[in-house]
């Protein structure tokens, strides 16, 4: 081997002495002025009106009406998955095959006021292509296809003060993938790991007031729309459970209102966050019924959520430090015990940006139940006194950025025996604003009776092929 | 697009109205040689001409591969001195994938303090804290990092002046500027910078990188130069990475709309501003 790399060492130093092959390592410091080339001819922007004379900053010159949205189209394979039981789907192949649209015209009415309205929506061939006989009602309502609205809002600034009324997104805390204190938005959970960025949020209909002092800014937000996570139904190749239980979702009205408050400041590298809210329970309870015997109905229970977020910024770190007390999870052994307990959640992560084009994100999150007891085995729930998450992130942009690859693992349990994810793909820039994107998740199995056990053949390969506008 | 995939080219950003095309250089592998005092004096001299007080315009970038395949970028950026320091916002027009995207630096005159700096991801509704240690990064899949684009640490380089000569019909001072340890190499991504730099103006006007632990190297130049609001600015460059004389990637940039000294509050340059929008 060494006699082999020698030879092909000696070989291009011949080539290179002959002037063959390889261009010259570097130019001589007399000659560097002649490295230098004319540019290449490329079309001129057209120039507008306002360049041709001195009109100030063009910061409110934009147009008062804009259309951005995407058009994605977008598959999964599924190449690890079992047989199913006799009536259930068979989710071997192809699993996905969807196009997947979504638009906002943003209005700009001033300086100060501005308004949004979106929408969102998918048509998913795979269930026609397989047979929509084999596929459940409620499955082909979630999955098949969907038109709703998204964002839709009027926002206003007054001095001091920021209103923003309407379907919105508010984020709270500095975490980029575990939520602690980030309660109210309920999240697109149908294919874990395969929802878009952008659309994983659900906005939801609130008023929102900002009010900022120096370096502070407080924080006042109501929730008017009550709306719980979009979660696999029965029939999904990620529902784990052979059947389902019935859910009560409360009235979006005004006894009902969720409301929270938020602190934030940056004081150098330094950033806090004090947090509290009101909020339903998005997972909810399970509630025995005492007839028919071994029924249950899905309830959302009311919490109070308080809690923190610190981070300090330092050469080419960040590192996240959030915490929460949830008071009034409930839970129900039996028809006639109701145990009300408050959980304590911390997170811990990091960030690192001092490789070339490549940025690594570490979190990893702990809940305790300190008022724990055996009797919450009798549950559906069954929560562990001690659980956890772990996710490490790392994104590296190659080819001038026309390359970006990303290898993401989810662990979960306190020691991460609990299962996981591992999410590899790779993204090409064909053009502006068109991203062609492949990839593969693979599902680890935890101990017997976790979710991700129940869940760990679903293993598939996935593209996306997007083009923005 | 994935938007922590894209949180490094975002990052990298700078304000392109300051632009002053490598004013110091990354590191070097060769022996350390003494400070030339009239080349650091002409380069206190660069660090130090007047930009203005504010300054603002629309940057467009075409970005060329070795094929010839274009792609093109449009930022609006806004800068304000604070003191000593500098406030600088940028807004992404284009690509549609990256429309709304804000990015907030605050550049500190203080030698040992990092610069503060804030992404806003439309995409996650959410403003991310970032760190600015490393500057090799790409700034958009430019040929530019963001080293090319800050004000450098004087101190942490050796200047040489090589000669005077004259380049495009101007006289030019050419100075070496050699990085003083390999972990200023290794943030600003270059092992070495020649600049040549204009006697009338003290404009850098043109540079070749030398690429840190590669024998590539980057050739910047100022195509067109002119004097705006009382401010030379550079109006037109290109930046070509080469591999002996083959060209690998090069980059085209515009300025539009550029104006100096005119009002911006100093309320435009907050996290509030950036979540906001244009």
């Amino acid at each position: 081997m060494r006699m082999l790399q020698r030879k092909i060492g000696v070989f291009g130093l011949a080539l290179v002495a002959m002037g063959l092959g390889f261009p010259a390592a570097s130019w001589a410091q007399d000659d560097l002025l002649q490295g230098f080339d004319s540019p290449p001819t490329v079309s001129q922007p057209p120039k507008d009106a306002d360049t041709e004379e001195d009109q100030g900053p063009k910061e409110d010159q934009t147009s008062w009406v804009e259309l951005d949205g995407s058009l994605s189209i977008q598959g999964s394979y599924n190449y690890a998955h079992q047989a199913p039981p006799p009536g259930m789907p068979d989710w071997r192949g192809l699993s996905r095959l969807k196009l997947v649209g979504r638009a906002d015209l943003k209005m700009t009415f001033s300086e100060n006021w501005k308004a949004q309205l979106g929408g969102y929506g998918f048509y998913d061939w795979t269930y026609e292509i397989r047979g929509l006989g084999q596929y459940p009602d409620p499955l082909l309502a979630l999955y098949r296809q969907e038109l709703e609205p998204r964002e839709a809002w009027v926002s206003g600034k007054m001095g001091p003060v920021d209103v923003k009324l309407g379907r919105q997104i508010v984020s709270w805390g500095k975490s980029n993938f575990l939520r602690v204190v980030d309660v109210f938005n309920p999240i697109d959970n149908r294919e874990p790991g395969l929802v878009d960025v952008g659309d994983l949020k659900l906005p939801m209909t609130m008023s929102r007031v900002d009010v900022y002092w120096g370096d502070w800014q407080f924080t006042a937000v109501g929730v008017h729309e009550i709306k719980f996570n979009k979660n696999p139904v029965l029939g999904s190749d990620f529902y784990p459970a052979p059947f389902t239980l019935p859910e009560e979702i409360p009235l979006s009205n005004g006894e009902n209102t969720e409301y929270g408050g938020a602190i934030t400041a940056t004081l150098g590298a330094w950033e806090l966050g004090f947090y509290g809210a009101n909020h339903f329970n998005d997972a909810g309870h399970a509630e025995p019924l005492t007839a028919p015997p071994g029924a249950f109905v899905l309830r959302h229970e009311r919490l109070l959520t308080r809690g923190f977020s610190v981070s300090l910024t330092s050469g080419s770190w960040v590192m996240k430090l959030e915490g929460a007390q949830v008071q009034g999870l409930t839970f129900m052994p039996s028809p006639t015990q109701t145990l009300r307990l408050t959980r304590y959640d911390l997170l811990a992560g990091v960030e690192y940006y001092g490789w070339s084009d490549t940025t690594l994100m570490v979190e990893t999150a702990a809940q305790q139940y300190p008022g724990w007891t055996a009797a919450l085995n009798n549950t559906l729930e069954k929560p562990a006194e001690l659980s956890g998450q772990t996710v490490v992130a790392l994104t590296r942009d190659f080819s001038n950025k026309t390359v970006h690859a990303m290898a993401a693992l989810f662990f979960f349990g306190p020691t991460l025996q609990n299962g996981g994810l591992q999410r590899y793909s790779l993204g090409y820039d064909l053009a502006d604003a068109l991203v062609v994107t492949g990839g593969v998740l693979m599902y680890q199995p935890g101990q017997p009776g976790d979710l991700l056990t129940r869940a760990s053949d679903n293993d598939r390969v996935f593209f996306d092929v997007k083009w923005s506008f | 697009m994935n938007a922590y995939a894209d949180l490094r080219s975002i990052r990298s950003v700078w304000m392109f109205s300051l632009l002053v095309v490598g004013l110091g250089a990354g590191l070097t592998a060769q022996p350390a040689r003494a400070d030339d005092p009239k080349a650091r004096k002409i380069m206190e001299q660069v660090r130090d001409r007047d930009d203005g007080a504010t300054a603002s315009s629309d940057m467009e970038m075409v970005l060329i591969d070795k094929r010839g395949n274009q792609r093109v970028r449009a930022v609006r950026t806004y800068r304000r001195k604070e003191g000593k320091d500098k406030h600088s916002i940028m807004f992404f027009l284009s690509p549609a994938d990256v429309k709304g995207t804000g990015f907030l630096t605050y550049d500190y005159d203080q030698e040992k303090k990092d610069d503060d700096q804030w992404l806003y991801l439309p995409a996650l509704k959410k403003t991310k804290r970032i760190a600015s240690g490393d500057k090799s990064g790409s700034f958009m899949g430019s040929d530019m990092n963001y080293s090319d684009m800050t004000t450098p640490n004087l101190n942490d380089f050796d200047y040489t002046l090589v000669k005077e000569e004259d380049v495009d019909g101007q006289k030019t001072w050419r100075i070496e500027a050699v990085p003083r340890n390999e972990t200023v190499m290794d943030e600003t991504g270059y092992s070495k910078r020649v600049i040549w730099v204009r006697q009338d103006n003290f404009m850098v006007i043109r540079s070749v990188g030398y690429i840190y632990k590669s024998e590539d190297m980057k050739f910047m130049q100022v195509v067109k130069l002119e004097k705006i609001d009382g401010v030379w600015a550079p109006v037109e460059m290109h930046v070509a990475t080469k591999r002996g004389a083959d060209t690998l990637h090069q980059t085209i940039l515009r300025f539009t709309n550029i104006h100096h000294n005119k009002p911006l509050p100093a309320e435009m340059f907050t996290q509030r501003k950036l979540e906001k929008g244009l």
